[in-house]
């Protein structure tokens, strides 16, 4: 399918688990690899493609997010430096502001992601996540998370052994 | 949130953490622990490492990623600038952590070279880091680059060697090479105290090598001469560069040289033919 000129203007129309239907341009859209393979398959259907893996509310801000972000070119599909830094911080703050929501909020914003496949989206939300992880202990993570220490009294004792470096007082102090 | 999380979610999470809070994260449940330590070949710490040992230690001592990169030297001299508080070296503890690593993927026990020998350990480890940054499209596509960057590393190694430590290299050229190499309890494993005695191919270092043209490595001539069929053909490249290490080594004739020239083919090799490196 061609994805310039006029035809970034063409309506596309896609629907939620719930039923809701949305109307978006293909320039908006366009990020979505899921939407866009779908839409090839399609050919000239006027139908609503079914996303039945993302609700309404959540669908809505996806398409938000892809409205702000649709002049943003492509980002590269491969790194080209693969021992380039991660770095986590490099958030906008529109974006921050965006994934300033309640952890089930973030939950399906980035599982949402996922199943379009909007990789810039992704990334955001993983960054998101990363830096709700940084800093903390593993209780802390625990709490933060709500996750049960499922570990037994064995591997517990295992994993302390195995990490005891790691929470030496030295290396605390010089790390 | 994390729990409804696929793997591959999860492993781009954790991709942007340093190790300190990727340790942390390791350990809250079951789940995390298992996708992490399952799935580790496929998790780049933020530097984009795999998470080996390399990436620990970069972290642990909060040293800029671009400082190691490309100069594995680079790692020994932090490490001996490292100090706790109470200004103890701090090297036992990442030693200790990096053995783990290192035995996991190389099988290699380094706490152990080290403690035998510092300058074999700094060798292997300098090996190690320099290995886990080439690449394997590099290795396969353009051989020559790597066997250039062997060459070059290795004699660069055997160069600084010989500058740290110019008084036992000279001491060295007074003692009785064959008696140096029989001190088999300076040398920190039977498999390379086989690879560094006398009588080896001078191509693949057995002393088993079965090849009926083969020559020696002649422990009164010292020539060096042929090459192993048998060797890898990757090796077979290498002849020019086995004789001049081999040169170099019995110019010196310090076990040193001989030693660490043969822990660093035997790093080489595991590295070949080992695929669990194949597979970081």
């Amino acid at each position: 399918m061609a994805a310039d000129g006029d035809s970034m203007d063409r309506i596309v129309k896609i629907k939620s688990k719930d039923g809701q239907i949305f109307d978006v341009t293909l320039g908006t859209i366009k990020k979505s690899k899921l939407i866009m393979t779908m839409l090839e398959q399609l050919g000239d259907s006027t139908d609503a493609i079914p996303l039945p893996n993302v609700d309404g509310s959540t669908l809505k801000k996806v398409i938000e997010w892809l409205e702000h972000h649709k002049e943003e070119p492509e980002p590269a599909e491969e790194e080209s430096d693969p021992l380039r830094m991660r770095i986590s911080t490099d958030i906008s703050e529109w974006d921050k502001t965006f994934f300033d929501v309640e952890q089930s909020v973030l939950q399906a914003y980035i599982l949402a992601a996922n199943y379009l496949s909007i990789k810039p989206l992704l990334d955001i939300g993983c960054k998101t996540v990363a830096n709700m992880i940084k800093g903390k202990t593993t209780e802390q993570l625990r709490d933060l998370f709500g996750l049960e220490d499922d570990f037994t009294d064995e591997e517990r004792a295992a994993i302390k052994r195995e990490y005891a470096w790691a929470d030496d007082e030295e290396n605390q102090a010089a790390a | 949130m994390l729990e409804s999380f696929p793997v591959e979610i999860l492993l781009d999470c954790f991709g942007y953490l340093p190790y300190r809070d990727l340790l942390q994260i390791t350990n809250v449940n079951r789940r995390v622990r298992n996708v992490i330590l399952y799935e580790r070949s496929k998790l780049k710490t933020r530097c984009g490492r795999p998470l080996i040992a390399n990436v620990c230690l970069t972290e642990c001592l909060d040293c800029p990623d671009a400082q190691i990169r490309n100069k594995p030297e680079k790692i020994f001299t932090t490490i001996h600038q490292a100090r706790g508080r109470s200004g103890k070296p701090k090297i036992k503890k990442i030693l200790r952590h990096m053995n783990e690593c290192l035995n996991d993927v190389l099988k290699m026990d380094i706490e152990e070279i080290y403690r035998n020998d510092e300058s074999m350990g700094k060798l292997v480890l300098c090996g190690f880091f320099g290995i886990t940054q080439m690449k394997e499209p590099v290795r396969k596509e353009d051989s020559k680059n790597h066997n250039e960057f062997f060459e070059k590393r290795a004699i660069e190694l055997v160069e600084e060697l010989y500058e740290e430590d110019a008084d036992s290299a000279s001491a060295a050229l007074e003692i009785d090479y064959e008696k140096l190499l029989m001190k088999k309890d300076e040398n920190p494993t039977d498999e390379m105290i086989q690879l560094s005695t006398r009588n080896t191919c001078c191509c693949c270092f057995s002393p088993t090598c079965c090849e009926e043209d083969r020559e020696f490595y002649n422990k009164n001539t010292m020539a060096v001469k042929g090459c192993c069929s048998k060797a890898p053909k990757y090796y077979d490249k290498r002849k020019r560069y086995n004789t001049e290490l081999l040169a170099i080594a019995y110019k010196a004739r310090c076990k040193r040289f001989f030693s660490t020239y043969a822990a660093y083919r035997l790093l080489e090799e595991r590295w070949v033919g080992g695929s669990k490196l194949k597979s970081v």
